[in-house]
This record gives C-alpha cells, sequence and structure tokens, in this order.
C-alpha cells in the first residue's frame, strides 16, 4: 500500500484496476426482467410473473395471424400514442409515412397499450411508435435525444437503432417496450 | 432486495435524479437560514457573510445557464456516441447503479485532484474555493468550465458499459453528496464515519489555505481515497477558509471569472511556448524558474 501512496502513476493504475475489475462484476449481475409494469401488485413473484407472460404471449401469437403491437410501459402523460410499420427497408430506413403499410393513433392511457392491425397478415414489419404528447404528430427532438417517448421493435434498449432485419417481427403478439428519456 | 436487481428505466433514473437535486437544495437552504441565524447570534453576520452567500447563489445561476446553453446536451450526446464502444455490457438495476456511484466517487476524486494541480483546471475550480467563509452557499459557488473537466473523468465509465444516463446520476449523486459538507455547525463525527465517508471536517480542511490542509482531501463521497493515495490531512489547527490570494470581492462577476482573468496575465508575460503552456498545464503555484528565484529573494528580503 506504501507502494503507491506517494506515486501517482501507482495511484491511477490501481484506479484503471477498481474500475474494469467493479465493471466486470457490474456486467455479470443479473437484472430480473420486470415484466409486470401494469400496478395491480402483480410483481409479487417474478419468476411467475415472467412464466404467465411468456404464456400468454403463447397463445396470442398463436390465436392471432395478424399484426399486433402491445407497448409496454406507456407513461400517464396526455396525447396519443402514434404507430407506423413498414414492410421494406427503404421506407423503414426514411420513416417514410407516404410508404407505411400501417398507421394507426390511438389516445394514450398509462400502463400498456395494444394496437391491431387486421389487415396486416404476412411479415416481417418493422414497428416504430412515439408518444405525440403535445399533438403535433411529430416526433420532438432535442440535440438527437428524442422529447416524447419512442420505441421500436427489434431494440435491446432506448439507444439501440435497429436496422429493419433487426426489427422485422411477425404476426401475431408483439411485445414493445416503450422509452422515455424525459 | 429483489428490488436491487430489478430492471430499471432510464426515465425512472432521471425522476429520482431532478427529485432529489430539488431537495437537496431545498434543505440546504434551509440549514443556511439556522447558519445564518447563528453567525447572527456570534455577531459574524454581516455584508461580508450575506454579499458572499449571494454571490455564490449568482455564481450559481451563471453555472446552471452555461450548462444548458453549452454542456448539458453536448455532454450526454457525446456519452450515448461512446457508449457504443463499450467494453462490457452492463444492465440497469440499482445494483449496477450503486457500483457506478462508487466508481464516480473514484473518477471523481482523481477529477478534482486535477482541477487543484492543472493551471487551466484550476482557473474555473478557484471560484469554488475563493469565499473566505464556510456554509451550505458555497456548496452552490461554480466556475464557469465546472460542468467541462467532468466529463473527460467519467468517460471512462461510459467506455466500460454503463449507461451513460447512470453514470451522469452517478455524477450528479456524488456532487449532491457534498452540498451538506460545507458547514461549521457540525464538528466531527463518530469515528468509523469520519473513517470512511467524507465529512464536513475533511472537507473544511480541504477549503483552507493554511499549508498543511492545501491541496488535501479531494474525495467527494468516500475519504478512503484520499487515505490510500497519499492526500489526507485530519482536521486539527483551525481552519483559514480562502485561496491563498483572496479575492476581496463579493462581486458576482468578478467571482465567476478571477480565475480566467488571473490566467490570462500568467500566459501573457510569459516567455515562450514551453512556458506558457506549463502555466495552463502545472500546478497554479507554479512559475517559471527565473521569477521563482525572484520570488524567493523578494521574501527574503522582506523577512
Ligand atoms: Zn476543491
Amino acid at each position: 500500500m506504501k507502494a503507491f501512496k506517494n506515486s501517482l502513476s501507482g495511484g491511477l493504475g490501481v484506479s484503471l484496476c477498481l474500475v474494469l475489475g467493479l465493471g466486470f462484476l457490474a456486467s455479470r449481475i443479473p437484472v430480473l426482467e420486470a415484466q409486470s409494469l401494469d400496478e395491480d401488485g402483480e410483481a409479487a413473484s417474478l419468476s411467475q410473473g415472467s412464466q404467465s407472460a411468456n404464456t400468454s404471449l403463447a397463445q396470442a401469437s398463436s390465436t392471432s395471424t395478424h399484426l399486433v403491437v402491445e407497448v409496454m410501459g406507456v407513461e400517464d402523460r396526455p396525447g396519443t400514442v402514434i404507430f407506423l410499420v413498414f414492410d421494406e427497408q427503404s421506407a423503414y430506413d426514411d420513416m417514410d409515412v407516404e410508404r407505411a403499410v400501417g398507421f394507426l393513433e390511438l389516445e394514450a392511457s398509462a400502463g400498456s397499450l395494444q394496437a391491431s392491425f387486421p389487415y396486416l397478415v404476412d411479415g416481417p414489419y418493422a414497428v416504430v411508435f412515439f408518444h405525440d404528447e403535445d399533438g403535433d404528430q411529430d416526433l420532438n427532438m432535442l440535440a438527437g435525444f428524442p422529447l416524447e417517448g419512442y420505441g421500436t421493435s427489434g431494440a435491446r434498449d432506448a439507444y439501440h437503432e435497429p436496422g429493419f432485419d433487426e426489427a422485422a417481427v411477425g404476426v401475431g403478439l408483439n411485445r414493445i417496450q416503450m422509452h422515455y428519456l424525459r | 432486495m429483489t428490488w436491487l436487481f430489478a430492471g430499471l428505466s432510464e426515465d425512472a433514473l432521471y425522476t429520482w435524479e431532478s427529485e432529489l437535486s430539488v431537495w437537496v437544495f431545498l434543505l440546504s437552504l434551509a440549514i443556511l437560514a439556522l447558519e445564518l441565524l447563528r453567525y447572527l447570534g456570534m455577531k459574524r453576520c454581516g455584508w461580508p457573510l450575506i454579499g458572499d452567500a449571494l454571490a455564490n447563489f449568482v455564481s450559481l445561476g451563471f453555472y446552471l445557464t452555461l450548462g444548458y446553453l453549452l454542456y448539458g446536451a453536448l455532454y450526454l450526446s457525446a456519452y450515448v456516441f461512446f457508449h457504443q464502444f463499450a467494453l462490457f455490457d452492463i444492465s440497469l438495476s440499482w445494483a449496477t447503479v450503486f457500483i457506478c456511484v462508487l466508481l464516480a466517487d473514484l473518477a471523481y476524486y482523481w477529477e478534482h485532484r486535477c482541477l487543484h494541480r492543472v493551471g487551466v483546471a484550476w482557473a474555473t475550480h478557484t471560484v469554488h474555493h475563493s469565499s473566505p467563509h464556510f456554509n451550505l452557499s458555497v456548496a452552490y459557488r461554480f466556475g464557469p468550465m465546472d460542468d467541462f473537466w467532468p466529463f473527460f473523468f467519467h468517460l471512462p465509465l461510459v467506455l466500460v458499459g454503463f449507461n451513460p444516463f447512470v453514470v451522469f446520476f452517478a455524477e450528479v449523486f456524488v456532487q449532491l453528496y457534498q452540498t451538506f459538507l460545507h458547514t461549521e455547525v457540525i464538528g466531527k463525527l463518530p469515528r468509523p464515519v469520519e473513517a470512511v465517508f467524507n465529512t464536513p471536517s475533511h472537507h473544511r480542511v480541504h477549503h483552507g489555505s493554511n499549508p498543511q490542509y492545501r491541496d488535501k482531501n479531494y474525495g467527494g463521497i468516500l475519504i478512503i481515497w484520499d487515505r490510500l493515495f497519499g492526500t489526507y490531512a485530519e482536521e486539527r489547527e483551525t481552519v483559514v477558509y480562502g485561496i491563498t490570494e483572496p479575492l476581496n470581492s463579493v462581486n458576482p462577476l468578478k467571482v465567476f471569472f478571477h480565475g480566467l482573468t488571473r490566467l490570462w496575465p500568467a500566459m501573457r508575460d510569459s516567455s515562450g511556448m514551453k512556458n506558457t503552456l506549463a502555466v495552463l498545464l502545472r500546478p497554479p503555484d507554479w512559475q517559471p524558474v527565473v521569477v521563482r528565484a525572484s520570488v524567493a529573494h523578494q521574501e527574503e528580503r522582506s523577512r
């Protein structure tokens, strides 16, 4: 310990090791998926919760033959949730509303929200949606960050912008998380 | 304990952070009021103290304006950009937030040490240290580039794999903790606390201009970093607050910019590129050899 007490490089070396070591440790910490976002006390048993969620997912996807999107984690804010569905790469890349095969605007309500597209029966589809709080039909941005809630099929987290292939989902029920940065 | 490992969202964390900042601010205003009453009783509550406290809050206004206009958005977008090169994939839960706060505290130690020992960084941090008083309002005394330097020291945490928002939260948390250290009201806390955590006593030492207290106790939340890296000093002699070359002003503009206005002549008068760079990068008390010799000479004569 005395060795690096008065040496700058020693101290920095120790610090770097700590950052790498604890960073690695943090990456090994498993995260329990918060499946029951609806606040009616279902969070009691996490593993059970995820099981039942999986079964209902399986049931829904086997029963519906068209695209159904369930948005998870809609916050209690005003406005609507606007959905866009694309079936081809270039329209998705350009976010070209004209070439979207599905468009739906639903009244926002806290919790989860289901959007059904009965006429979209074969995929794959890329789904994007956002929480249009101010009713301007557009996702407000600041310095590259969305100021309103948003989500994309196939996105791993709030920062992941999947390409069309990653975003592609099939018919049946698809649960997608809404992200709010603000 | 499951809450510790349950998935956490960025927006939940953001809400925590903003609520926490507001409560800390309100609480510190309340404590400041009590401190002022105490000083009033000690007949130390004159214009120097009040003017200084007001200047502190004006500097906070300048700092927040700059932060909002300049650094805020840039900071996070740069973090998000660098996050794609991350070494590990770290998920978001209170457990990982806790580890990140610990490492942010370590990063803060080095940042703070650099703020004191690198001329151009001291030009902003000197603002925080220039008050000859020590009360809760000093915690809100900020310099023009106080938002700039933390970026580089916390970037490694983003590169290791912590979520940019978590790193940002951790930085703010380390800062918020220190708010309550700026007080003379609390003497020393129980020994185990003083051994591990940064306390008002340790932080008074950090704000001291007494020779034995200078450039000591850089820690944010934990004091163990100072004990570990050889920059620890215990509070014994009464602390004389402030900087070695006192400011003698409560003019908020002078307070906010004095680091830069003092750095500029030193750069202008330095001869040659090498000395100019040295003014920027060397410790603030550094002077070229020639000048140092003549200062020593003067000191000898004045004795
Ligand atoms: Zn300092």
